[in-house]
């Protein structure tokens, strides 16, 4: 099931393309059995997909101190709009959003039932993930250089990751954090929960060529049964997974190269 | 900070004494009348409220009060800042007190902690840890420092409280 590789089957879909909604859609046919993973560059010219966004993503996007977060926003937001609306058959500004008490975006009213999608974007990339009915989330992290992954992992990961941490070789335990890292939030993203839900109360693997999987919930056993868990196949620097709801669902990837 | 210390010695190029009028609380200007607050510092005639109100408009200021260390000028000139003492470098003059007092140690040392995740010189009290650029890895690692500090939030009262201001109102 794990899908970390260094080739890469993504079929390859310009920004341009997205344009052509009616072209696009019998390429992506969305099967109840089937998710979609996008990797997209969000170095793209923003100022040209702004006019998608909503009042309320451009007031937000105008409150970034810094110009690249701004612009990544606008972009990441306009891809993920570009997207929906050919998976629901409408236009970009016609996706409607609705946020949980949590902040986990889904879409509004009718809409909602039709399509599950969770999103994530680090350092100028992004990943999108598409399902029918199944419950997912997907979380993409750059492998920061001089980070302070130790004092995460020991207040918050779990006893036996952070065992598992520790028997990781020195020069793989960035890797291997952000593998954790990325596991658990992919996670709780599906479930739906912010980051109030403990980060120790379930174990995932991390040990840099072990599969990706969900190993134990310490308070819901059956949990485990319920999920499935797989890396993404991201650029070097990176590091991505996913969770889905339930199994037998296949894989099938796409991404978006930059334009400029 | 280049360009306050620019605008204070721009004060003082065409300075004359003036009638002083404020704002009062319902927001009517009011005529307090004619003051000499000036001071005399190497030629230059300086208008204390110029400088006082320079300095407040740094993000890094909360208050001041300024005054002429000449005590000769000083005394004569200053009014009710004549209570101030002279800015000598001593413990627990008055000066190192407001300075000290300008944040609370939670407020410090969560600007330091912030300044140092988000690697940037330098955090405001109000600025907003997303807009900052700071995600959620980022936010888990300014809670870790912050217990490991002896400030201890959840990780939902970060989502909520998003400046250090606010942030350290609830953690109190």
């Amino acid at each position: 099931m794990d899908n970390y590789s260094t080739e890469d089957p993504a079929e390859t879909i310009r920004v341009t393309d997205l344009a052509d909604a009616a072209s696009l859609i019998p390429r992506l046919k969305l099967g109840a059995d089937e998710v979609h993973v996008w990797l997209a560059d969000l170095n793209q010219p923003a100022e040209k997909l702004k006019p998608l966004l909503a009042a309320d993503e451009i007031a937000r996007a105008e409150r970034f101190h810094f110009e690249k977060d701004r612009k990544h926003y606008i972009v990441a937001r306009a891809l993920l709009r570009k997207l929906l609306a050919v998976y629901l058959r409408t236009t970009a500004a016609e996706v409607r959003f609705d946020y949980t008490e949590k902040g986990k975006p889904s879409l509004e009213g009718v809409q909602n039932n039709l399509l599950n999608f969770n999103l994530a974007h680090s350092h100028g990339k992004a990943l999108y993930a598409f399902s029918r009915g199944r419950k997912l989330g997907i979380d993409l992290e750059f492998i920061r250089e001089d980070f302070g992954g130790q004092e995460i992992a020991e207040r918050f990961f779990s006893q036996s990751e952070i065992a598992a941490l520790g028997n990781v070789p020195s020069g793989l335990s960035k890797q291997a954090f952000f593998n954790c890292w990325t596991r658990k939030e992919a996670y709780i993203k599906a479930r739906g929960e912010g980051l109030s839900m403990p980060l120790d109360v379930f174990d995932v693997s991390l040990a840099p060529g072990e599969a990706a999987a969900l190993l134990r919930n310490h308070k819901e056993p059956a949990e485990v049964a319920r999920w499935s868990m797989q890396s993404v196949c991201v650029p070097l620097g990176y590091v991505a997974a996913l969770v889905v709801e339930g199994h037998s669902w296949n894989l099938k990837r796409f991404k978006i190269d930059s334009v400029v | 900070m280049a360009s306050l210390v620019q605008d204070i010695l721009r004060i003082g190029e065409n300075n004359a004494a003036e009638d002083l009028t404020r704002f009062n609380s319902s927001g009517v200007l009011k005529d307090l009348g004619r003051v000499d607050n000036q001071v005399k510092i190497k030629g230059f005639r300086i208008q204390i409220d110029e400088v006082e109100t320079i300095l407040r408009q740094s993000p890094d200021v909360r208050e001041c009060a300024v005054r002429a260390r000449e005590d000769a000028i000083g005394e004569k000139r200053l009014l009710d800042r004549k209570a101030l003492p002279a800015p000598e470098r001593k413990a627990n003059s008055y000066q190192q007190q407001s300075c000290a007092s300008k944040y609370t140690t939670a407020e410090q040392k969560l600007m330091t902690i912030w300044a140092d995740v988000l690697k940037l010189e330098h955090v405001g009290l109000h600025d907003n840890f997303f807009d900052l650029g700071g995600d959620s890895v980022l936010g888990t690692l300014i809670l870790a420092r912050a217990a490991q500090a002896g400030l201890k939030f959840s990780p939902k009262q970060l989502f909520q409280h998003q400046t250090i201001a606010e942030l350290s109102d609830v953690i109190r």
